[in-house]
């Protein structure tokens, strides 16, 4: 596809930005509650923080380095202050402080996520187009019994599942973490298999796919099949359009041009929403298959910072996903300015 | 009455047959159904034993807490259909026990989110444009601003972890996706010539809203509810999981899940229980709804 | 005498849907003979646009032909292998589709649209791409398209309802060497207009030397452009004649009701329209599917078995127990 000026013009106008601004606005709103809801709760965090058998003065001094005997407007002020210098301010599990720790375990999780995508976004498309081009034949079934499957099992079923049979029965996978413990690779990106990539270590790339194989699939599974079937309705719904009438009646190459090229793009413009919203949430998802496959990343913060009542990792958690979220929207709505010209050109839509 | 008035009446008196005979066209479906009246079934026989869970259990008393270590890790067998856990408690019981809780968290969480989400929807569709519907709309996006499973998380994590609490984050993570779809749905039939009819003759607007709008709207909000209902229990499920939602000794088939991974791999078969539990309830409620959407589409 | 291009035979055609089986076309056969200008007229729903598609064997995958015969020259289309149909469509016959926003894939320019349409219908000639455009840019003129170049680079969407349907009229002209399948081409386009759309058709037609049937409820339209008229009701042929005696001495009593209920010019009353309601093709009526509704059904027989299709003039074919055929 040629993408000329005129495109890209179209694809950063005001829409998507007054998006990003109404987006983040929300995100703010939200952490505000967040926020609020955090202190008001009974419980004193400095004292859960250091112990029942801290010294009063020195939980007193943590209070007050974190603005916990402020009124709650000043320590939403400071929390912002701090916030725009890219601050989330002091972990109270960890006692550093919570965007070094983010920084730290995030990458793992996006390496996933990257994956998940990849074999998401490929698998929905093969899938839902051969189901969508033959609706009612065998494989079109078998699809859609996978799909109801896929739907019903929550992700961290799957991880077990995936575990047991490919690791612990079949011993063709590893079981948990990123790397084989042999393996010492320096932490440029902090992306395994991209750090292999650039020191050129492709034994180290290999195990680092090897690794990433069953938790990838065990968060790809429920997306991917939910994804299937709505580009297979949306597949069977075009199939019955007019236009796709117009093209076979002028005797177009069945496959090749009527279904991948005159039924599939408009049905990815009603699939491509799902997916990205489902590519978002990835990260709520990898909560949970992150504790099954051991694996080092946001979760192992997370989960520990939440169980803990951790109130700054909480917030940062929550904006760190909202971040994801709103980037992810972003890609999205430029692909479909791309794929639909009805956006583009600021038609109805 | 004046003609025009009798125009207005004659319209609204249309309006109303034409959804009688869509409602008796939608019963006459739903009995045709197999996806529905399979769905229907599946779920009907879970509430049943749910509500019975007492008489029907083969251990009623291993529910809660009770200890056997005897009778510990038992593979599965007549005697234990599902094995018995780490306590030597018979696990399909406790799936039975699941279900009941599960069904009442749904049931809790569907009351509340429901009138409210309805009529907050309502009142931002009818009054699209103006200040009620951007209140309502910017509230919803807030929530909405990050992933559902992480609202609900943190809000667990907030307040204490326990069941009350995980309900009370399950229903505010839900209830603005349910508002914004009745929400959509109204905004696209306020313009519909039987609600003009009905604003010309002067009908009240709540009186609008409730008996000539919500009817029209009524079995898509069902549907969208039941196959909701599947998400929420995915939900409820992922928290408890993740410890964040009921503790043990409770039968929650998301704790359960999470208890019983302790003996993962070597006590494989105790995960079997719950995890089967949560696909069939999922899977009921699943059929079910794409029952009514098949239901209420095919006009 | 005419050289048959076209000829369908007892054409049965089923839609099936989850629930139900609907028979719509009830054994049809038409024929258009070479040069030939046939009118195909009935209300909606009588199974017109159901005909086409099969002839062009295009119907939607619930569609299924299950008995007839399609002859296009001497190639039967329910039988003929996959590249001669192909040829068919690519080369010989071009439709024109009742809705132009429809028939044009709304996310694609026209130009892409066009140019794969064109470049399988000049198969094998060797043409670049320039020339495809050019060819492109010629149909566009030919359907009277002022400005073709910026059609040609606009989205379906971007375009008046007219220009849409000049743009659809000039993509079924890139496939139509002979027979041209119109299909309700002016229903969806806005009042002012139609007459234009249609002169233009005609004069097409005429230009190009092609043969054509065409598809409407619009009889007013179908009386000055065709030669001869086909009178569909409920999926099937109830009566064939050439369109001044049609019009000027209907025979079955449905082509009586449908000219009565055209609104004239010159009468001011309105037509009465016919009572009661199109066939309900999951249980077609039994016998003549039209006798539910007909004014002039008293005989028993009516109800027990369909009226055949038989001469009652020179050209002049009905399939009505008034006018014979019953034992």
């Amino acid at each position: 596809m040629k993408i000329n000026l005129n495109v890209l013009k179209g694809i950063f106008n005001n829409a998507i930005l007054k998006r990003i601004i109404l987006s983040l606005i929300s995100l703010l709103g939200l952490s505000l509650i967040i926020f609020t809801l955090a202190r008001i709760m009974p419980g004193d965090p400095a004292r859960m923080a250091l112990g029942p058998r801290a010294p009063e003065e020195i939980v007193q001094k943590y209070r007050e380095m974190l603005y916990l005997d402020k009124p709650l407007y000043v320590q939403y002020y400071y929390w912002l202050i701090n916030l725009f210098q890219g601050k989330l301010g002091p972990s109270l599990t960890s006692f550093r402080e919570v965007s070094v720790d983010i920084a730290d375990f995030l990458p793992a999780t996006l390496e996933l996520m990257l994956f998940v995508a990849i074999i998401q976004v490929t698998g929905t498309l093969i899938l839902g187009t051969i189901s969508g081009c033959k609706p009612g034949s065998a494989i079109d079934g078998a699809l859609r019994v996978f799909a109801y499957i896929g739907i019903c099992v929550p992700p961290f079923v799957w991880a077990l599942i995936l575990q047991f049979v490919f690791s612990y029965i079949l011993g063709w996978f590893p079981a948990t973490e990123r790397l084989s413990s042999y393996i010492r690779l320096p932490r440029i990106t902090g992306l395994v298999t991209i750090d292999a990539l650039i020191t050129g270590n492709f034994n180290a790339f290999v195990d680092a796919l090897w690794h990433l194989a069953l938790p990838s699939l065990a968060l790809a599974v429920g997306a991917m099949a939910q994804e299937t079937r709505i580009l297979r309705s949306a597949m069977v719904e075009n199939i019955n359009k007019d236009y796709i009438t117009t093209f076979l009646s002028h005797g177009l190459p069945i496959y090749r041009y009527v279904y991948f090229k005159y039924a599939l793009r408009p049905s990815l413009c009603s699939t491509i929403p799902v997916i990205g919203l489902d590519i978002a949430s990835l990260i709520a998802n990898a909560f949970m298959v992150e504790m099954i496959f051991n694996w080092p990343g946001i979760s192992k913060f997370g989960i520990t910072a939440m169980l803990r009542k951790d109130l700054n990792g909480i917030v940062g958690i929550v904006l760190v996903a909202g971040i994801i979220y709103i980037v992810t929207n972003v890609i999205i709505d430029i692909i479909l300015t791309i794929l639909d010209p009805r956006i583009r050109r600021g038609g109805q839509q | 009455m004046s003609i025009t008035e009798l125009d207005y009446n004659l319209i609204i008196q249309k309006e109303k047959e034409v959804r009688k005979e869509r409602f008796k066209r939608a019963w006459f479906r739903f009995k045709k159904s197999k996806l529905a009246i399979t769905g229907l079934v599946i779920l009907s026989t879970l509430l049943i034993m749910a509500i019975f869970a007492e008489y029907l259990a083969p251990y009623p008393e291993h529910a809660g807490m009770y200890v056997n270590f005897k009778e510990r890790f038992q593979y599965i067998s007549t005697k234990y259909l599902l094995g018995t856990d780490h306590l030597g408690r018979d696990i399909f019981t406790r799936v039975i026990f699941g279900f009941r809780l599960a069904f009442m968290m749904i049931g809790i969480v569907i009351s509340i989110v429901m009138p409210v989400g309805t009529v907050l929807g309502l009142i931002a569709g009818y009054y699209k444009g103006k200040w009620p519907e951007h209140i309502v709309l910017r509230l919803a996006d807030m929530f909405v601003s990050i992933p559902p499973l992480i609202l609900a998380l943190s809000i667990c994590a907030i307040l204490e972890p326990n069941i009350v609490n995980a309900m009370i984050a399950i229903t505010l993570m839900w209830w603005p996706w349910y508002t914004r779809m009745v929400y959509s749905m109204t905004s696209s039939i306020r313009d519909e010539p039987y609600v003009w009819a009905a604003r010309a003759l002067g009908v009240k607007d709540r009186d609008i809203m409730f008996k000539e709008i919500l009817p029209n709207i009524l079995g898509p909000i069902l549907t969208k509810a039941t196959l909701d209902a599947a998400w929420v229990i995915l939900i409820g499920s992922a928290i408890s999981f993740l410890g964040l939602g009921a503790q043990p000794p409770t039968p929650d088939l998301g704790t359960m899940v999470s208890e019983y991974m302790a003996y993962f791999p070597t006590y494989w078969w105790m995960i079997i229980g719950p995890a089967l539990g949560i696909a069939i309830l999922v899977m009921a409620f699943n059929l079910f709804g794409d029952g009514l959407r098949e239901v209420f589409a095919g006009d | 005498m005419y050289e048959n291009l076209l000829t369908v035979k007892d054409l049965f055609v089923k839609y099936k849907s989850y629930w139900y089986v609907y028979h719509v076309l009830d054994g049809v056969s038409i024929n258009v003979k070479l040069g030939e200008k046939v009118g195909l007229i009935g209300e909606s729903g009588a199974g017109k646009t159901t005909l086409l598609k099969s002839i062009l064997r295009v119907l939607p995958p619930q569609g299924k032909i299950t008995n007839g015969e399609i002859l296009y020259r001497d190639v039967n289309l329910l039988n003929c292998s996959k590249q001669q149909l192909l040829e068919i469509r690519r080369r010989k016959i071009g439709m024109i589709f009742q809705d132009p926003l429809a028939a044009l894939n709304p996310v694609f320019k026209i130009k892409e649209q066009m140019l794969d349409i064109i470049k399988y219908a000049h198969e094998n000639s060797g043409m670049n791409k320039r020339d495809l455009e050019n060819i492109a840019l010629d149909l566009l003129r030919d359907t009277l398209i002022p400005d073709p170049e910026r059609v040609l680079n606009s989205y379906p969407f971007e375009l008046s309802g007219g220009m849409r349907q000049r743009v659809v009229i000039a993509m079924a002209l890139a496939s139509a060497r002979e027979l041209l399948l119109a299909d309700e081409p002016t229903t969806n386009i806005d009042v002012t207009i139609q007459a234009q759309i249609l002169k233009l058709i005609m004069d097409l037609v005429k230009k190009k030397g092609l043969s054509m049937l065409l598809v409407s409820h619009a009889l007013g339209m179908v009386r000055n452009m065709t030669d001869r008229i086909y009178v569909i009701y409920g999926g099937n042929i109830v009566e064939e004649a050439p369109t001044s005696k049609l019009f000027k001495d209907p025979l079955h009593p449905y082509t009586r009701l449908l000219i009565d209920s055209a609104p004239k010019i010159l009468s001011s009353t309105l037509g009465e329209g016919i009572k009661g309601n199109p066939v309900d093709y999951r249980h077609p009526p039994s016998g003549c599917r039209f006798h539910p509704r007909c004014p002039f059904c008293d005989q028993e027989i009516c109800r027990r078995a369909k009226p055949p299709l038989i001469e009652v003039d020179r050209d002049r074919y009905v399939s009505c127990y008034l006018y014979g055929g019953g034992t």
